[in-house]
C-alpha cells in the first residue's frame, strides 16, 4: 500500500504544499529517499530509522520507497523527517494513515525519537490553515505556530507521544501563543549634544520612512544617532509583526516563539558578502536585507562595503522585495526596507579640518567618496553632515527633548500619511466595487 | 493579506504620489528652479516631494509649503567632484 502525508516546502515566504508517499514493496531490503530530495533530506533516513528504532521499531524488511511530490520542486531542510516517519509509520500500520490526511507534518527527529525544531514552523501553520488542515509540529515550536492563527496545532515533544495522541490514548496540551516581546531600550535622543540638524534629519527619516545618508569626521556620533532611531519608530502593528516573524521564522531566529513589535534594526558588518546581504547561498536564506524588512538596515562605513555588494540593493530599495535567481529556482524575499548609511567624507575622516586633515585632501575625498556609485547615492532621499562636536557642547546639560517627545511627533505623522493613504485606498476599492 | 498600496511617504508612488504630494504655487517654482540648477534626475525629483510631504506632515500643515520644500532640497547633497 502507498501512504501519505502532507508537508511543505519553503521558497521565500512561500510555502508549497508537498505529499510525502511511502511504499512498502516486496524485493531486497532497500530505503530510497526520491523527489529533488537535498543532503539533509536525504540524511533524514537515518534519523528516521534511529527513531523508529528508538520506539522499538524496526524497519520492515522490504523496498521502502519514499517519494516527494511534486518531484520537480527542489526540497530543502530537516523539517521533512517527521513527515517521512509518518509516513513509513503509516504504510507500517502503525499509525492510521485516514487520520493523517487531515495534517500537515513539519519537523526534524532525534535519534532517540524526540522531536526538535526546523525553521520555517509560522509559514507552514499559516499554510495548514489556508488548507484547512491541522498542523503537526515540534513541541517547542508550538507556540510559533499558533500565532499563524486559524489551525489546530498538535506540538508533540517525541514520536511516541505523538502516536500516542493520535491514536487517542494520550492528549498533548495545546500549546499557549508567545509572547510579545518587549522592546529593549536603546538610546535616547537625549544622549545626542548639539547635532540639531542631524536630529531633525533623523526625525523627518523616522516619520516618512525615508533613507538616510550621515557623513562625518570619526567620533561625531552617527552611530549614536543611528541607533537612536529605533527608539523614535512607531511599533509594527499586528500584521506587519506576523509579516516580520514569517522571515524571521523562515531563517530560523525566532526564539521559543516570541513576536516583536519593535521595528528590526539590522547593523550588518561591512565585510558582508553579497549573499549575507540580499540572501541567496546553497540554501536560499533571507539576507540581512530581508531581516530588516519594515525595519532598519543600518550599513555604518558605507565605502567600506564592497562595491558589488552595495551596487546589488539598488534594485530592493526602489521595489521593496529582492529575488534571488538560482539554478534551481527564483525565490523572493520581501526587502521594504528603510536605509541608513553612515561614512567618513575621506579615508582619514578630518576632511574639511586643516588641523587634522591629511595631505592628500581633497582628492582623497573625491575617491574615497566616488566608492559609492551614483545610483545608489540617487536612492537616498536624506544626505547630511554630521559635524564634530566640540567639548564645550558635550559639557552642555541633556537636551530637554529626548525619544519619546520625539516619537510622539513622528506616530502622529504617520498617523496622518495611514490615514490619507487609507482613504485613498478604500476610495479605490468602492470604485472598483462599483 | 493587505500588504498592497503605500504605508508611508517613502513608498509614494504615481497617481498617489500626485495626489498628496503637490505643492502649492510657492513651492512648486522654488522645486523647479531646484530642479534645473541641481540637475536632480526623475527619481531625485520625487524623492524631494516624497520629504516635502513628511516635512509638511510633521509640521501639521495640510499643503505642501515652500519652506517644506526648502528643506527638503537641503538634504539633498551633491557628491563632491576632483
Amino acid at each position: 500500500m502507498v501512504a501519505l502525508v502532507s508537508t511543505v516546502a519553503y521558497l521565500g515566504l512561500d510555502a508549497r504544499r508537498v505529499e510525502v508517499q511511502c511504499q512498502l514493496a516486496a524485493g531486497l531490503p532497500a530505503f530510497n529517499i526520491v523527489g529533488l530530495a537535498d543532503k539533509a533530506v536525504g540524511e533524514s533516513r537515518e534519523r528516521v530509522r534511529a527513531a523508529l528504532a528508538a520506539m522499538g521499531l524496526a524497519l520492515p524488511a522490504k523496498r521502502i520507497t519514499i517519494n516527494m511530490s511534486p518531484a520537480d520542486l527542489p526540497k530543502e531542510g530537516s523539517h521533512f523527517d517527521l513527515p517521512v516517519a509518518l509516513a513509513l509509520l503509516a504504510a507500517m500500520e502503525v499509525a492510521d494513515a485516514e487520520q493523517l490526511s487531515d495534517y500537515v507534518a513539519v519537523g526534524e527527529l532525534a535519534l532517540d525519537g524526540r522531536i526538535v525544531g526546523s525553521p520555517g514552523v509560522l509559514l507552514a501553520a499559516i499554510h495548514a490553515a489556508q488548507a484547512d488542515k491541522a498542523l503537526i509540529c515540534p513541541a517547542v515550536q508550538g507556540a510559533e505556530a499558533q500565532w499563524a492563527g486559524g489551525a489546530s496545532v498538535v506540538a508533540a515533544p517525541d514520536l511516541v507521544s505523538l502516536l500516542n495522541h493520535l491514536k487517542g490514548t494520550q492528549q498533548l496540551p495545546v500549546p499557549a501563543p508567545g509572547m510579545v516581546e518587549e522592546p529593549v531600550p536603546g538610546p535616547d535622543m537625549r544622549q545626542v549634544k548639539g547635532q540639531e540638524t542631524a536630529k531633525r534629519a533623523l526625525e523627518i527619516a523616522a516619520a516618512g520612512g525615508h533613507n538616510l545618508l550621515m557623513i562625518g569626521p570619526p567620533g561625531a556620533g552617527k552611530s549614536l544617532l543611528a541607533s537612536c532611531l529605533p527608539g523614535i519608530l512607531p511599533p509594527m502593528t499586528s500584521t506587519e509583526a506576523l509579516e516580520s516573524s514569517m522571515v524571521q521564522s523562515v531563517a530560523g531566529m525566532l526564539e521559543d516563539g516570541r513576536i516583536r513589535r519593535a521595528r528590526p534594526f539590522r547593523t550588518p558588518h561591512h565585510s558582508a558578502s553579497m549573499a549575507a546581504l540580499t540572501g541567496g547561498g546553497h540554501k536560499v536564506k533571507p539576507g540581512e536585507i530581508s531581516l530588516a524588512h519594515l525595519g532598519v538596515l543600518f550599513l555604518d562605513e558605507l565605502p567600506e562595503f564592497q562595491r558589488a555588494v552595495l551596487d546589488s540593493l539598488r534594485q530592493p530599495l526602489e521595489t521593496g522585495e529582492v529575488s534571488v535567481a538560482r539554478a534551481n529556482g527564483h525565490v523572493t524575499f520581501p526587502a521594504d526596507v528603510q536605509l541608513v548609511a553612515a561614512m567618513n567624507p575621506c579615508r582619514c575622516g578630518y576632511l574639511g579640518d586643516p588641523a587634522l586633515a591629511c595631505s592628500r585632501a581633497p582628492k582623497c575625498a573625491a575617491d574615497y567618496q566616488g566608492k559609492i556609485s551614483g545610483p545608489l547615492l540617487d536612492r537616498i532621499d536624506l544626505h547630511i553632515e554630521v559635524d564634530a562636536v566640540s567639548a564645550r557642547d558635550l559639557a552642555l546639560p541633556p537636551a530637554a527633548e529626548g525619544s519619546a517627545e520625539v516619537a510622539a511627533r513622528v506616530a502622529a505623522a504617520r498617523g496622518i500619511q495611514a490615514e490619507r493613504l487609507g482613504a485613498d485606498r478604500r476610495a479605490h476599492q468602492c470604485t472598483a466595487q462599483w | 493579506m493587505a500588504q498592497t498600496g503605500a504605508r508611508t511617504n517613502a513608498q509614494l508612488n504615481g497617481e498617489a504620489l500626485d495626489r498628496f504630494a503637490t505643492p502649492d504655487e510657492a513651492g512648486r517654482e522654488l522645486l523647479f528652479k531646484a530642479a534645473d540648477a541641481m540637475r536632480l534626475s526623475a527619481r531625485g525629483y520625487t524623492r524631494i516631494l516624497r520629504v516635502a510631504c513628511t516635512i509638511a506632515d510633521l509640521a501639521g500643515a495640510r499643503e505642501i509649503g515652500r519652506a517644506h520644500v526648502a528643506e527638503a532640497l537641503s538634504y539633498r547633497r551633491q557628491a563632491p567632484r576632483a
